[in-house]
């Protein structure tokens, strides 16, 4: 039995059998792969089925039944339209037609149904996606303010300590802030000072928030000189609590005060002061 | 080499077939009915299985016309090989069905239709073998053998050889004799004509 389709040569025995009907199995399915590919066994086979055909016509000729040719056309009216190509015995193709027609609205109905289902899921799919899209940027902007009031109320929690070890240092002067509009004035508060005058810790109370900003400036001042030395943002209590690090030492300076002045160009206005207090060292507070 | 005389029309005819034109179908009726319709009734033995089996082909040539190749054959031999081959079906299939209901009877196709057949019958159908020998005269009784059992009696290559207890090669080798000898008449026919 031939089970190769790439023959070395062309199987010319084959094609004789083949064009009689008389191959089989294995050896006629090699033989149909290699007529594919191979245009001279397709030249000699057509030749070889051309003796067929003579051998066919050896037989005494009859003509068929004179009614055998309208039965021919309604088998044929019967098979509907029309032709496969290398279709299968007709008996199996008239078989198959039936099972089609009566399977195809089927199916037509069923992947219809299938396209809507696909179409109502793809919809509810891409609006959940956007919700959900919406739903992670507010969580991702609620997370990032809460990161940010996290880190806030560190840095406070970290002034807070800073201000508890200045006050619990006996060499830390301690000083009464001085409301610039009288003792009956809301704001009060205190500055810590460092030993060497380089440290300067403020804790503020009753502040009103500038109109323009939550910061005061604060100075340190002289006869002959005014100089910022940081500011102080106030939350919406009114309190605050700053560390600021001057460069130069505060006892070199006569006053500390506060104003709301935002320019640090040029020295604060008298009526710009909210509270001061005279630098003196070692002195407590009242 | 020989060509069919036919070509040309027959091949319209078989396209316009393969578009389901019905005229085209019944033209082709007209040529091919006599030869296919006898063919089968030689090789069935029975006018009833002839026209049922020569139905059958003219609706296959309606369904495969679009599977018609040129390149393996001029129109004639592509409508006679499905005749033929739709034949030998009809022929493989029943001779399943006697082997099964009686397997002693198995051995010749000739004795399957000729024990429902009259006696005249029977005597026309040797003659017709008689004539199909005379026109196979040409070959050496070995080949004549291989020939009329591979092609007018639908035995496969293997059967043949069983039946003939003889090698698978040499049954390949009759054939290949014989397809030689009669490519040299259908040419020499061709030439006359």
């Amino acid at each position: 039995m031939m089970n190769d389709s790439a023959y070395t040569n062309h199987p010319e025995e084959l094609l004789n059998l083949h064009a009689l009907h008389a191959l089989e199995g294995d050896d006629e399915r090699a033989l149909q792969v290699h007529l594919d590919t191979c245009a001279a066994c397709r030249r000699s086979l057509a030749l070889k089925l051309q003796i067929a055909a003579m051998l066919g016509q050896m037989v005494e000729q009859q003509p068929p039944p004179a009614g055998l040719q309208a039965r021919v056309m309604q088998a044929v009216a019967r098979a509907g339209t029309q032709p496969t190509a290398s279709g299968p015995p007709v008996r199996h193709v008239i078989a198959r037609a039936s099972w089609i027609r009566l399977a195809m609205p089927v199916a037509a109905s069923f992947f219809a149904v299938v396209l809507t289902a696909s179409l109502v899921m793809h919809y509810f799919t891409v609006n959940r996606l956007e919700l959900l899209e919406e739903e992670n940027l507010a969580l991702a902007e609620r997370l990032t303010v809460a990161l940010a009031a996290a880190a806030q109320e560190r840095e406070d929690m970290g002034r807070l300590k800073a201000a508890n070890h200045m006050i619990a240092d006996p060499d830390t002067s301690r000083l009464q802030l001085e409301p610039m509009g009288g003792v009956d004035a809301p704001s009060h508060g205190v500055l810590l000072l460092s030993e060497d005058g380089r440290h300067v810790m403020l804790l503020l109370a009753g502040m009103v928030q500038p109109a323009q900003s939550e910061t005061y400036q604060v100075w340190l001042m002289r006869s002959d000189r005014r100089v910022p030395i940081g500011s102080v943002e106030v939350d919406a209590s009114g309190s605050a609590t700053a560390s600021l690090a001057p460069q130069e030492s505060v006892f070199g300076f006569d006053w500390l005060a506060l104003s709301t002045t935002q320019d640090t160009g040029k020295a604060p206005t008298p009526e710009s002061l909210v509270l001061r207090t005279r630098i003196t060292p070692g002195r407590t507070g009242r | 080499m020989a060509t069919d005389r036919q070509d040309p029309e027959d091949h319209r005819l078989l396209e316009r077939t393969a578009r389901g034109d019905e005229e085209a179908l019944a033209a082709l009726y007209a040529k091919y009915a006599t030869p296919v319709y006898s063919l089968a009734r030689f090789m069935l033995g029975q006018p009833a299985l002839a026209e049922e089996a020569t139905q059958d082909i003219f609706l296959n040539i309606w369904l495969k016309a679009a599977s018609y190749d040129p390149g393996r054959g001029g129109p004639r031999s592509w409508i006679m090989s499905v005749a033929h081959h739709r034949v030998v079906d009809v022929i493989r299939s029943r001779r399943r069905i006697q082997a099964m209901t009686d397997p002693g009877g198995y051995e010749t196709l000739e004795t399957l239709p000729s024990k429902q057949m009259p006696t005249d019958e029977e005597a026309v159908r040797n003659l017709e073998r008689e004539r199909l020998r005379q026109a196979l005269s040409v070959l050496p009784a070995a080949q004549q053998e291989a020939i009329i059992l591979a092609y007018f009696e639908g035995y496969s290559q293997s059967e043949i050889a069983q039946k003939l207890e003889q090698p698978l090669g040499t049954i390949k080798t009759r054939v290949r004799l014989a397809l030689q000898k009669l490519r040299a008449v259908l040419e020499q026919h061709t030439v006359d004509e």
